[in-house]
């Protein structure tokens, strides 16, 4: 009878491995990419997506009925994080520059100075409008919007235009109002 | 200002964003990300086992020690070290070292008492009588072999004897150990002491204020009055300048 029931046991927890490393398979490569697009690393956004899946895997909660709605919430949530690091490293990186001596032009070239301005503008605004700004620049609908920051479908509208709103000022403020 | 609200909102702001779509062409290596995966989730769950083996392994050694007297003891002395230490490294630190003051305070002549009289046999018997010494200023060390700052006393309480004995200081030890001579003659033996050991009979202690801890040192003067009574170690100097100063009284 003990030998039933281990069988058992241990045919539900290769199940639940089965279940989380399948859903792994289908949703690693869009949570990759969703992460590479918030931080513009693609090597980096790989190790991301990894973490992610590791936390989700250790949550039994995120791995109910919306498991991919948690998974791109956190992967959009980690993403900026990320960014918000690379903006405080580059930030004291420039108090430096004098000791660094004179960029190269291909430093100068690389710099892509319009996405450092949205990178910027991006850690700064409140990380729900910036969250929800990354996931809809992903080609997110609506609905997935809805279901991944856990909001009313019929106001997403309404949200997304208040977080361009604030992207917009931010942005203006920062670097047009000279 | 006006050029911004005459373009559309979502338009401007997906401009800004596009650059951040990736490259259509990379694609994630899901293989490698996998295998990542079920290494750190294998990984995890090792670690976590691991650390509960060592946390009931740690406690499992650790309870027993607990349970012997001589680790208890053991235990008990390094926390009283650390409380020792803090102490000096607090003393060090607020200018208030407790070490650096005098240690010995003197009771004025009116305020001395008369110290109880005893009679005790010393190691080889013969009958030795405080009262006896009158006239001689008298150190007078309530010890034990059991006990540490006695030993660090002794060898001051010898040299101060050999020192002083022309100039009428007596020092005498009274020891308290519960097996009598039988612990106390083998130890003065040792540390050839030399100067009168007496073990204490029962009632001595409670001539003496019942003597809760030792060492415990006084100093009478050559009336017979308690002038100095010190519980503890001090530094050897102030027991010094303690005799020099009874003597020349």
């Amino acid at each position: 009878m003990d030998a039933v029931r281990e069988a058992a046991v241990e045919m539900k927890s290769n199940e639940a491995r089965c279940d989380i490393e399948t859903i792994f398979q289908a949703q690693y490569r869009r949570i990759a990419r969703l992460i590479a697009g918030v931080i513009r690393d693609p090597a980096r956004a790989e190790e991301l997506a990894v973490e992610v899946f590791l936390k989700w895997s250790r949550n039994p909660e995120a791995q109910g009925k919306n498991a991919e709605g948690w998974l791109y919430r956190v992967a959009v949530r980690t993403g900026r994080n990320e960014l918000r690091r690379k903006t405080r490293r580059s930030r004291y990186e420039s108090l430096f520059d004098f000791v660094r001596g004179t960029p190269t032009p291909e430093e100068l070239l690389s710099a892509r100075e319009e996405q450092q301005r949205v990178d910027v503008v991006l850690s700064v605004i409140e990380p729900r409008q910036a969250e929800l700004l990354l996931l809809r620049s992903q080609g997110f609908t609506y609905d997935e919007l809805a279901s991944a920051l856990e909001l009313n479908s019929g106001s997403v509208g309404t949200f997304l235009s208040r977080a361009q709103q604030t992207f917009r000022k931010e942005y203006i403020k920062r670097y047009e109002k000279r | 200002m006006k050029r911004d609200d005459e373009l559309d909102l979502g338009r401007w702001v997906d401009d800004r964003l596009a650059g951040r779509v990736p490259d259509e062409a990379w694609e994630p290596n899901v293989l490698r990300g996998l295998a990542q995966f079920q290494d750190r989730r294998g990984l995890h769950g090792h670690r976590r086992s691991s650390l509960l083996w060592v946390a009931a392994g740690t406690a499992a050694a650790c309870l027993p020690l607990m349970a012997f007297p001589v680790t208890r003891t053991l235990a008990k002395n390094c926390v009283s070290a650390c409380v020792s230490q803090s102490d000096k490294l607090r003393g060090f630190f607020t200018g208030k070292d407790k070490a650096t003051g005098p240690r010995i305070v003197f009771a004025t002549p009116e305020t001395r008492k008369p110290a109880p009289d005893f009679t005790l046999n010393d190691a080889s018997g013969v009958p030795v009588r405080l009262s006896d010494f009158r006239g001689k200023v008298v150190l007078l060390s309530f010890w034990a072999t059991w006990c540490v700052p006695c030993k660090t006393e002794i060898p001051w309480f010898m040299e101060f004897h050999e020192t002083y004995k022309d100039r009428g200081l007596a020092v005498l030890g009274v020891s308290l150990d519960d097996d009598g001579w039988k612990a106390v003659k083998p130890y003065i033996g040792e540390m050839k002491v030399n100067y009168p050991v007496m073990v204490a009979s029962d009632d001595i202690a409670s001539l003496y204020g019942g003597l809760a801890s030792i060492p415990v040192t006084l100093i009478i003067d050559k009336a017979g009055r308690i002038a100095v009574t010190h519980v503890g170690l001090c530094p050897k100097s102030e027991y010094e300048a303690a005799i020099d100063a009874m003597l020349a009284e």
